[in-house]
């Protein structure tokens, strides 16, 4: 039977090992706080970095900012007047040329045909949303001849596909073709015609679509 | 190595002490490394958003001379369109425009029984800056002569229009009609507050005469 002894105190061990555990403890109570105030030190570098840089933009847009209102203030002066352009324009296109008008007329009634009234009417009103003009021409008027049937309906042709009208004219109406006793020739006749001028608005829309035909 | 041995009241101390710095780095983080952090990206979120606003203001600016340059160009324009736009002597609009029409109708012979102010309509919902001013014309003429009349009318001023007219035969003068026509003038709603620009010119320039011609 073999008794094995062991005389060594505690305090007397050693290990094989290089380094010692209470080495390890030190170095590490060391390391790991100079780690972590190198963080730190890195955190509050970077933090300033971006205080800095922000107060650099901030000044830098304070210089700035100055001439972009005055640039902004520009483009709202320019907007403004571009309307303000528009409109007087607007107005100035959208009116009707009276004396084509009348040319056209003058061309359009045969020699048969003598009108007793002409008129025609302009409002500024809402259309479709936008403002424009709208009108209408009334015109009264009697035929005498052989074919007095032919010259209203020549008369309302012309009306319709004639220059100046095709351009101007959106409807054209015969509203009464009658015998009238009034006049002394036989056969004679009287007639009203209406017609509705297509709407000039006063602002042009955007897009075309946006017309009203 | 030796193991260490520790009291029980040094394994306390150590305790306490762990406790502590435990404490320590949760102060030190919730109230000094979080609040950093945040602040940075903060600053870092705010720096990019300054320098994208940057960015944009320095193209608006760089447009800035393009910009004076056209307002210049329409400014002029409008000073010039707005020269056909009449202002009133003494808060008169009808003396200048029966004027203007009666010089019209004498360049074609057309006789004119009266001039007279028809309306002033208000076009708000258009445009709030104008006003409509109709004048009604009442005179006998052949249609030549009164078409003639109109092709002067709006020859002379661009913004004038005819907007009514009723034309009707005389009895025994088959060539010569009762005629009578509105013309309207698109005029300022309030002259004294028409745009600053205008003014200013005006201010320098004196009132023209006469309208000028398209």
């Amino acid at each position: 039977m073999n008794l094995q002894v062991d005389f060594l105190l505690d305090s007397e061990r050693r290990s094989g090992s290089t380094v010692s555990r209470k080495f390890v403890v030190r170095l590490a109570a060391v390391v790991i706080p100079v780690i972590l105030l190198g963080l730190f030190a890195a955190l509050v570098t970077t933090y300033q970095a971006s205080k800095n840089d922000l107060g650099l933009v901030e000044q830098e847009k304070k210089q700035i900012d100055p001439e972009h209102k005055k640039v902004v203030n520009l483009e709202k002066e320019l907007k403004g007047a571009r309307d303000l352009k528009a409109a007087i324009q607007g107005w100035s296109d959208s009116r009707i040329d009276a004396y084509r008008l009348l040319r056209g007329l003058q061309r359009a009634a045969p020699p048969n045909i003598q009108l007793t009234q002409w008129v025609f009417s302009e409002k500024t009103e809402l259309v479709g949303g936008v403002f424009g003009r709208t009108a209408g021409i009334y015109m009264k008027g009697k035929v005498a001849g052989e074919r007095p049937e032919a010259d209203v309906q020549r008369l309302y042709q012309a009306l319709k596909s004639e220059p100046p009208f095709p351009d101007i004219m959106a409807e054209v109406a015969v509203k009464r073709f009658a015998a009238s006793e009034g006049l002394a020739e036989p056969g004679g006749r009287v007639f009203d015609i209406e017609c509705i001028l297509k709407p000039r608005l006063l602002v042009l829309p955007v897009s075309p679509a946006a017309k009203p035909k | 190595m030796a193991p260490m041995t520790l009291t029980k009241q040094q394994i306390q101390l150590w305790a306490i002490g762990a406790i502590g710095a435990a404490i320590a780095c949760f102060v030190i983080i919730q109230f000094v490394v979080v609040p950093m952090v945040n602040s940075l990206k903060d600053n870092r979120k705010n720096t990019l958003a300054l320098r994208e606003q940057l960015d944009k203001a320095r193209d608006v600016i760089g447009t800035g001379v393009g910009l004076q340059r056209d307002l210049s160009r329409i400014r002029a324009d409008i000073g010039v369109l707005a020269t056909n736009i009449p202002l009133p002597v003494l808060g008169n609009y009808l003396l200048g425009r029966e004027q203007q029409i009666r010089s019209c109708c004498a360049e074609v012979n057309m006789k004119v029984a009266s001039v007279t102010e028809y309306d002033v309509l208000a076009v708000s919902g258009w445009n709030s800056l104008f006003k409509i001013y109709r004048v009604r014309v009442v005179g006998q003429t052949g249609i030549n002569n009164l078409a003639r009349c109109f092709h002067a009318i709006q020859k002379r001023n661009p913004l004038m229009s005819v907007t009514a007219i009723n034309i009707t035969p005389q009895d025994g003068a088959p060539d010569i009609q009762n005629v009578s026509f509105v013309v309207s003038w698109l005029i300022w709603a309030d002259p004294d507050k028409r745009p600053a620009f205008l003014l200013e010119s005006a201010k320098k320039m004196p009132a023209p005469t006469t309208a000028p011609k398209r």
